[in-house]
Parts: C-alpha cells; structure tokens; sequence
C-alpha cells in the first residue's frame, strides 16, 4: 500500500473540501501510478468512513472524482463499481437532482462501455434516486435524455429511441431518427421510422415532444422534399393527428384512421398505438379485460408501456391501470 | 372497411384536398415489403435487448 490511513495528516482527513481535495490529490497520483487496486480499496475505505460521519457532500465529490479517474483509465470494473455507489450515495443523501448531479450521471454512464453489465445498473440506480424527487418526471426524463443522447453518439440507436422516447428532448430525437434511418433503414420506410416514434410519444401522452420529433425529422431528412402537406400519405396522416389531438374530436380521429387505414395497415403494430391515443386523447373507452391470458396485442402494448420488465428501473409515465 | 360517406363534412374543409389525394395515391401503394433490422427494433417485444 503506497498510501494509508495513517499516511494522512489529520488535516486532509478534515471535513472542510481543503482536506478533501489534498486527499483527492494523493489518490489520483496513485491512479496516475497505476497503483489502480490499492487507490480503488482507499476510496471505498474513505467512503465508508464518509459516510458514517453523514458527510454525503464529500463522498460524492470523492465517488465521482475516483469513478472519473479510474474510467478514464479503463480501469472499468473499479470504475463502474464506484460509479454505484456514487448513485447510492444520490439515494441515501436525497441529494437534489440538479443539473450539476445529473451530469456526473451522463458523464460516468459515457465513460463506461456499453458491454460492462454494471452500466445498467448504475443506470437503474440513478433513475431511483430521481424518482424520489418530487415530481420526478422532470428528473427521470432528463436522465433519459442524456442517456439518450450518449447511445446516439454510439450509434445504437435503438437504445437512443427507448430512452430519447422517455425525455422532452423532441429535436435530438427527431435528428437521430434520420441519421438511424438515413444509416440503417430501407428506402421505403422513410416515413415508418418518424411514424413509429411519434405514435409511441402520444401513447405515453406526450404530444408536444411528438410534434417537435415530427417536425425536426420531416425538416431535415433529405429525403423528405417539402410539406406540410408531404407526397407520402403516413407523413400527412401524422400532421392532421398531431392538430386533431388538440381538438379533441372522436369524430375527426375516427375519419382520419378511415382514410388512412391503408398506409396503416403496413405495421401492424400501429392499431395497438392508435387504440391507447384513441383512449389518451379522444376519451375511447377501453375494451373490458378478457378473461385468460392476454392477447398478443395487448402484451405488444404493456411490454410497450414498460409495466412487466422494468418497473423498478423506469416507473411509466402512463400508471399501470391506465394500461390495462 | 370501406370508407363511409360524408367524411368531407367531418374535417376541416382545408383538409379535404390533401386527403382526397392521399386516398388516390394509396389505391396505387405497393404492399409493405419485409423491414429493415433497424426498423424492427423499434418494436416493443425487442425492446428488452435495447440496450445490447
């Protein structure tokens, strides 16, 4: 061990941030060393020690810092496993969720590769401690946008859409759709990639992120010419949607699925999307719950809602009653 | 199903062009061929390995 307990002057043991950051300094002279496991089991020994004095602002300045470090010298076990405490500090301090904190999560779920099973969990803690928040929405869908943003960069798009969907960032998730169609997806399906996506914000009730998502795709897809109004009749059916919404008018939501019951029809999926915005914005009462198992249909929309594989890392915005 | 008549009545009259054209061109719509990969998982039963 280069560096020990007793090796700190009481000073730097103090709990005023000089301490802190005199300790801070000596631990990362060790990362910098390579001495990765000695400063690893020091940062979790100062942790607890932290910890049990309720000195939570200099554990997370500690957490963070190590986590950081370590990362960022691929020392990703280490990194990550002081990347969960960090969140459960968050958690047990009800530290606020500010800015500045959700940033430390952006910033550690960045640093750490996408294949150390660790990242979830950080990640499903981070979102607990935002959910403790009140209101949380505000907390949780900014997680989600960064997270979002982070799979973007790294090109899984699919990722990108799960947690851009659960944000209010509708300008990066209409910009990632034409870089993950215009990469990825078929010619033909130009319009089912904005489709897809803006019937999934309106099931989760967010319409103003769907219209921004639909416009910012529809703008900038270089395939996509002109419009309102557009040459492809799916582009057209979702900009007379995202108006009706406003209105309200079962009777105009109902023509509208008429007319454009053929474009429609080419993702089967879409019918379980517009029966939950029937419901959501056009007071559809749901079908009464049959007896037996459920119909593929209706597990297609809870496995969509999040209620049976995930409802301690992201509670739905949507409650489970709504869904069922 | 077959469209009922009188839907014109029901939307905003500046609607009705843009719709009456998009019944044209969807009469003349090639049948949706299989999807991409890239498509597919933005289907919620592949939704579970997202993050993979």
């Amino acid at each position: 061990m280069v560096i020990s307990l007793s090796s700190l002057k009481p000073a730097e043991m103090s709990s005023k941030r000089g301490g802190t950051s005199r300790v801070l300094v000596k631990l990362k002279k060790s990362v910098e060393e390579g001495k990765y496991y000695e400063a690893h089991q020091m940062y979790r020994t100062l942790y607890f020690r932290y910890m049990s004095q309720k000195k939570h602002a200099e554990a997370i300045e500690l957490l963070y810092s190590g986590a950081t470090l370590l990362l960022e010298h691929e020392q990703y076990g280490s990194g990550a496993d002081l990347s969960i405490l960090l969140a459960e500090v968050f958690q047990t301090s009800k530290a606020a969720v500010e800015d500045e904190n959700i940033e430390k999560v952006a910033k550690l779920f960045q640093l750490i590769p996408q294949q150390i099973p660790e990242r979830q969990t950080f990640l499903a803690n981070s979102l607990r401690w935002a959910q403790q928040m009140k209101p949380p929405q505000t907390y949780i869908s900014e997680i989600h946008r960064h997270v979002g943003i982070v799979l973007w960069k790294e090109k899984n798009f699919s990722g990108a859409t799960h947690h851009l969907l659960r944000s209010n960032d509708g300008d990066s998730c209409g910009a990632m759709l034409v870089e993950s169609h215009t990469q990825r997806g078929l010619a033909s399906e130009v319009d089912l990639f904005v489709a897809q996506t803006v019937l999934q914000f309106l099931c989760f009730n967010n319409k103003s992120t769907a219209s921004v998502t639909f416009y910012a795709y529809t703008a900038n897809h270089p395939a996509i010419m002109s419009g309102p109004p557009f040459v492809l009749p799916l582009l057209n059916f979702l900009w007379l949607l995202l108006i009706a919404v406003d209105s309200g008018k079962l009777t105009v939501f109902t023509v509208l699925c008429e007319v454009y019951h053929p474009s429609l029809q080419r993702d089967p999926s879409y019918n379980v999307y517009l029966d939950k915005i029937g419901q959501v914005f056009f007071g559809v009462t749901p079908p009464p719950e049959p007896n037996g198992p459920p119909g593929m249909l209706g597990s297609l929309m809870r496995s969509f809602m999040g209620v049976e594989e995930e409802s301690p890392e992201e509670p739905p915005p949507l409650t489970t009653e709504e869904v069922d | 199903p077959s469209l009922g008549a009188g839907w014109e009545a029901v939307v905003p009259p500046n609607w009705v062009p843009v719709m009456t054209q998009d019944i044209q061109r969807q009469r003349r719509q090639a049948p949706q061929g299989p999807f991409s990969d890239a498509y597919l998982q933005g289907l919620p039963p592949k939704r579970i390995k997202l993050e993979h």
